[in-house]
């Protein structure tokens, strides 16, 4: 067990880190912004599980910070590099005793207090950055509601133990906090996984149905509670590693943690325009439309989003695109409320992402999300195209015509 | 697909190596590292994050072996499979490897000439290499661009003969013969698995106990300069063999082994009869050790003969002059600091054989002869201009060293922290990797420079390189470092019996500390500002001199301008000294001042100028051609 001497080591550590980290982050996005802060909490990763990969860490957010000009390649480089770190605190405070060298002695037992201390910094990490859209009572709750979940897991018992803090954390990650009465989320499921232990593969099964059926804004949530749910099988089955290197990747996004709690996996799917794009930039209310000339080329690419369109359900048809004799509904799954992935929206939305959603990505952490835009292909069969929106659009809502590829 | 090969190989070496719990163990990590990878490459498209796919690709290897190597280090004895031969196999199976991926540019330096060597004793029988030169579009080398080197000899009948020794190319021949250049190469990845098989065995001998084996073992055979010395034409890593079989024969007392491998170590090249001279003189005890010490110094001299018309090749016995102190204490410290061509940033590990020379008493006893034997080699290698290699790979000169400077680091090795190690190996790992994913970078202009410098430079537009101590362009930073490092092995050697370090110290804190404290400094102007760095914004002009030219470093570099052309540097405000060159007189403007600059002949000359202010500053030609050298603030 580590002395006084060695923990007052590690508060030098921690603040000597977090003014490393102050002086190279000099770029103006709120994630360089917190470096300090989240070198502050690699730190008390290092400190619990008396590990080198805190250090480590914190040298490498320093050398990313320097030698990677790119934002996004330093975003992501932050992300892996904290993903790693805590990834490996959690396998030196969880990990088996017979990993013999590969395991140094952590200052917590492998024990409740233990594994709440990394969940609380895991949440920080995934939710509290920036720190200027941070709702604080929200956010406790949310933290709250995460330990509820570990506690109710039973975290301690040995192999269930890192895979429960994972589950903790995903359950914190897709919480949300608006409205107010989606934060009792976490701890509904708590209750629910400590009343029903014994019957977890239902409540498995129940879960992953809900997550089937249910709209997509509540997906999230099923999925993160069938999660939960398939800790003790996962761990029986030896499933340590794969939900590992899952949670590492996952987890690796963090910069971007609200685009994983609500756009996964679907962002994976986004596109950027081509070179040939033509902007245009129209806001088509209930029956209006607009024509485009289309070129000789092989195919066209329609860009388009809704407004005041986050209520409509997957399938509503909001459009209709002419294209020489060919006609194409344009409905709700192929496009998406353009905002309806901001986290204030998120949850009372019925979109869903579009199939081919663009790349316009926005914001940081726990706020970051996706444009609604989805690009629907279609032949080229005419020399122009109409774009019409729905005469049944109600009185706020639009059809907005972002772009044209031209293929 | 080379890449992909070589994470291939990686994932190999874990079989050779590692086996039960272990390697299960390991697959766990290494899979998930492979997911991690595949997860990250869906990601960078939808965030439009530009990543270099084959850097990345070659990274991941670069990760793996490290990983199955730090299994191979932590776990228990039973379950790893380690012998010298085994180490062997996995290093040979690697650096076959990444033969391909040293391919990725055609083969540069000393390397195209020991292969046309090779090429003519296959086709021609003979040395000489005119037709050969006539004939390059047909030469393996791929490289059309081929004279003959400074100082080559030429024959009687105007024949071209190579300055280098034959022996290596002759080494060759049966892997050209197999596959070209590529076998030719995989000669090389044979001396150096030999090479890893020898050095574990010469730390078996000298009492370095297993674990210490398995640990440094990586660091060493697949770490820099013997990595990339095992995947190209160069006679280092060769050399590295011979010798150290040569000083194992010699403490077994094993004229069947000290015999041919120190012969073959002269023939290889003249200068390590440097280092033969002074075993021989340690292993002469009969008449007939007399007969083989004369005859291990007198064949290859009078090969040389033979070949260049004289015993001592393109060498001259004036070369036996030692150089002077001021020559010798800027090369020593050089090998040890520099930047671009010193341990302490092209090969991390070796700085802890610097620590065990301090303690000499304690150290093996193979060190102590290794080392005594190297004396000599030093002495005359420290105060040559070119002590830093030349156009080629870090580390070259001393690259036959390794194997003994490997054993001192290994008799350090339980008196460093777990953490120290760890910087240690995290260097390394990033050395490994840019060096494998870009190996023409391994090449570097000898301007005072390395590309870590560079790097920075570029993205701050600010001089981040006078950071690194130079010894090529003597900075500030050489002689921090040179105080630096003569105090820290003052405090070591102090020690009379180093304490075993604790599992933590300050190295990975220090390290960022540092770092920080060198991005806050780096920023600032620079006092003094090189004109050819890669700092400046050069808007026309050009490099003198190119960037290619042939011991480039005897030259004054700097930026040519022309009327028109400009320079943008951040500089300090206030007088400064700008040494420049013109044939004619010419007109600079530096902010808003104009000044009317006299020609200099041949010469450099100084101006005094003024800068207005503290920043980013224009400097531009109005007229005339002028070269710029250097600007110190005053």
């Amino acid at each position: 067990m580590p002395d006084r001497e060695s923990h007052l080591r590690w508060l030098a550590i921690a603040v000597v880190s977090a003014i490393a980290c102050r002086a190279v982050a000099i770029y103006d996005t709120p994630i360089d912004r917190a470096l300090p802060f989240i070198a502050f909490l690699l730190v008390i990763c290092g400190w619990v599980s008396q590990s080198l990969s805190a250090e480590l860490g914190v040298l490498l957010l320093v050398a990313s910070a320097i030698f990677l000009p790119a934002e996004r390649t330093r975003l992501l480089a932050y992300g892996l590099i904290a993903a790693t770190a805590f990834a490996v605190s959690l396998y030196a405070v969880c990990g088996p005793a017979s990993a013999g060298r590969l395991k140094p002695a952590p200052t917590l037992e492998p024990s409740l207090p233990a594994y709440a201390l990394l969940t609380i910094v895991g949440t920080l990490l995934l939710r509290w950055i920036p720190f200027r859209d941070v709702v604080i009572w929200r956010e406790v709750i949310v933290i709250l509601g995460a330990l509820a979940v570990l506690a109710a897991l039973n975290a301690g018992e040995g192999a269930g133990a890192p895979l429960s803090v994972l589950a903790a954390l995903g359950v914190a990650l897709v919480t949300p906090v608006f409205p107010g009465r989606a934060m009792l989320f976490p701890f509904l499921l708590a209750a629910a996984l400590y009343v029903a232990q014994a019957l977890l593969p239902v409540l498995l099964i129940a879960f992953g149905a809900a997550a089937y059926f249910d709209r997509y804004s509540h997906t999230p949530l099923w999925i993160a509670a069938a999660f939960a749910a398939s800790v003790p099988l996962m761990a029986r089955l030896r499933l340590r590693v794969p939900a590992y290197a899952a949670a590492v990747a996952l987890f690796a996004l963090w910069p971007w943690s609200g685009l994983v709690a609500r756009a996964f996996p679907r962002f994976l799917y986004a596109t950027p325009g081509s070179p040939r794009q033509q902007m245009i930039g129209l806001a088509l209310a209930a029956g209006e439309s607009v024509s485009v000339d289309v070129p000789r080329v092989q195919s066209v690419i329609l860009t388009a989003s809704g407004a005041n369109t986050a209520r409509m359900a997957v399938g509503r048809v909001v459009g209709r695109i002419d294209i020489g004799n060919a006609h194409r509904d344009l409905r709700i799954g192929d496009i998406a409320d353009f905002g309806f992935l901001r986290r204030e929206q998120f949850f009372r939305s019925r979109n869903a992402p579009p199939r081919w959603p663009t790349t316009d990505i926005r914001g940081y952490g726990q706020t970051a999300w996706m444009h609604g835009a989805g690009r629907v292909t279609l032949p080229r069969s005419g020399r122009s195209m109409r774009i019409t929106a729905a005469r049944d659009l109600p009185a706020g809502a639009r059809l907005q015509i972002e772009s044209v590829d031209f293929e | 697909m080379s890449a992909a090969l070589f994470v291939a190989a990686a994932i190999a070496n874990s079989f050779l190596m590692l086996r039960g719990r272990a390697l299960r163990r390991y697959f766990a990590v290494a899979m998930g590292g492979v997911l991690v990878f595949a997860f990250l490459a869906l990601v960078v498209r939808p965030l439009q994050i530009e990543v270099d796919s084959y850097l990345a690709l070659v990274t991941l290897g670069v990760l793996i072996v490290a990983a199955c190597w730090a299994f191979v280090a932590l776990s228990p004895a039973e379950d790893v499979r380690w012998s010298a031969t085994r180490a062997a196999l996995a290093a040979g199976v690697l650096y076959l490897a990444i033969i391909p991926l040293m391919l990725r540019t055609p083969i540069d330096g000393d390397e195209p000439y020991y292969v046309l060597i090779t090429e003519s004793m296959v086709r021609d029988h003979d040395l000489d290499l005119a037709n050969q030169y006539r004939d390059l579009a047909h030469s393996a080398t791929g490289r059309t661009d081929l004279r003959p080197q400074l100082g080559d000899p030429v024959g009687p009948h105007q024949e071209l003969y190579s300055r280098h020794e034959p022996f290596l190319p002759l080494l060759l021949i049966p892997g050209y013969l197999l596959g070209g250049l590529g076998g030719a190469i995989a000669t090389i990845a044979i001396f150096g698995a030999l090479l890893a098989r020898s050095t574990v065995r010469f730390f078996e001998d000298e009492g370095i106990d297993d674990a210490t084996a398995r640990a440094l073992f990586p660091l060493i055979a697949l770490g820099p300069p013997i990595v990339f010395y095992s995947a190209r034409i160069w006679p280092e890593v060769p050399a590295a063999f011979f010798l150290v079989e040569a000083v194992r024969g010699l403490r077994q007392r094993r004229a069947a082994r000290w015999v041919p491998s120190l012969f073959a170590l002269v023939l290889l090249k003249l200068r390590f009869l440097l280092i033969a001279i002074a075993l021989l003189a340690r292993a002469l005890r009969s008449r007939t050790h007399a007969v083989i010490a004369a005859a291990i110094i007198g064949i290859p001299l009078l090969l040389a003969l033979l070949i260049s018309g004289s015993a001592t090749n393109v060498h001259a016995l004036r070369e036996l002059i030692p150089g002077t102190p001021s020559t010798m204490v800027r090369g020593l410290f050089g090998l040890m600091l520099d930047g671009t061509a010193g341990i302490l940033f092209q090969a991390p590990v070796y700085v802890l054989s610097l620590f065990a020379l301090v303690h000499w008493r304690s150290m093996p006893a193979g060190f102590r002869y290794g080392m005594s034997a190297a004396l000599l080699y030093l002495i005359y290698l420290v105060p040559r201009s070119e002590w830093h290699g030349g156009w080629s790979p870090p580390l070259r000169y001393i690259v036959v060293l390794m194997p003994i400077l490997a054993l001192g680091c290994a008799a350090m090795w339980q008196r460093v922290s777990a953490s120290t190690i760890a910087v240690i190996a995290a260097w390394t790992i990033v050395l490994v990797a840019h060096g494998l994913t870009y190996p023409w970078r391994l090449f570097h202009i000898a301007n005072g420079e390395n590309f870590v410098g560079e790097t920075l430079s570029t993205i701050w537009h600010s001089d981040f390189s006078r950071l690194f101590p130079s010894f090529i362009r003597v900075n500030f930073a050489a002689y921090v470092a040179s105080a630096s490092l003569i105090a820290a092995l003052g405090v070591w050697a102090g020690f009379s019996r180093p304490a075993k370090a604790g599992p933590h110290t300050i190295a990975p804190l220090g390290m960022t500390l540092l770092l920080a404290l060198a991005f806050i400094f780096g920023r600032r102007p620079a006092a003094r500002i090189e004109f050819e760095d890669a700092h400046l914004i050069h808007r026309g002009g050009e490099l003198y001199p190119q960037e290619f030219q042939v011991q480039r470093f005897m030259f004054r570099g700097g930026w040519i301008l022309h009327a028109g052309d400009s320079v943008s540097v951040l500089a300090l405000g206030g007088p400064s000294r700008l040494q420049y060159g013109a044939a004619q007189p010419a007109i600079l403007q530096i902010g808003t001042q104009a000044y009317a600059l006299p020609s200099t002949g041949n010469r450099t000359e100084t101006a005094r100028v003024v800068i207005a202010r503290n920043g980013r500053t224009e400097i531009r030609c109005l007229s005339g051609t002028i070269f710029l050298d250097r600007m110190d603030h005053e």
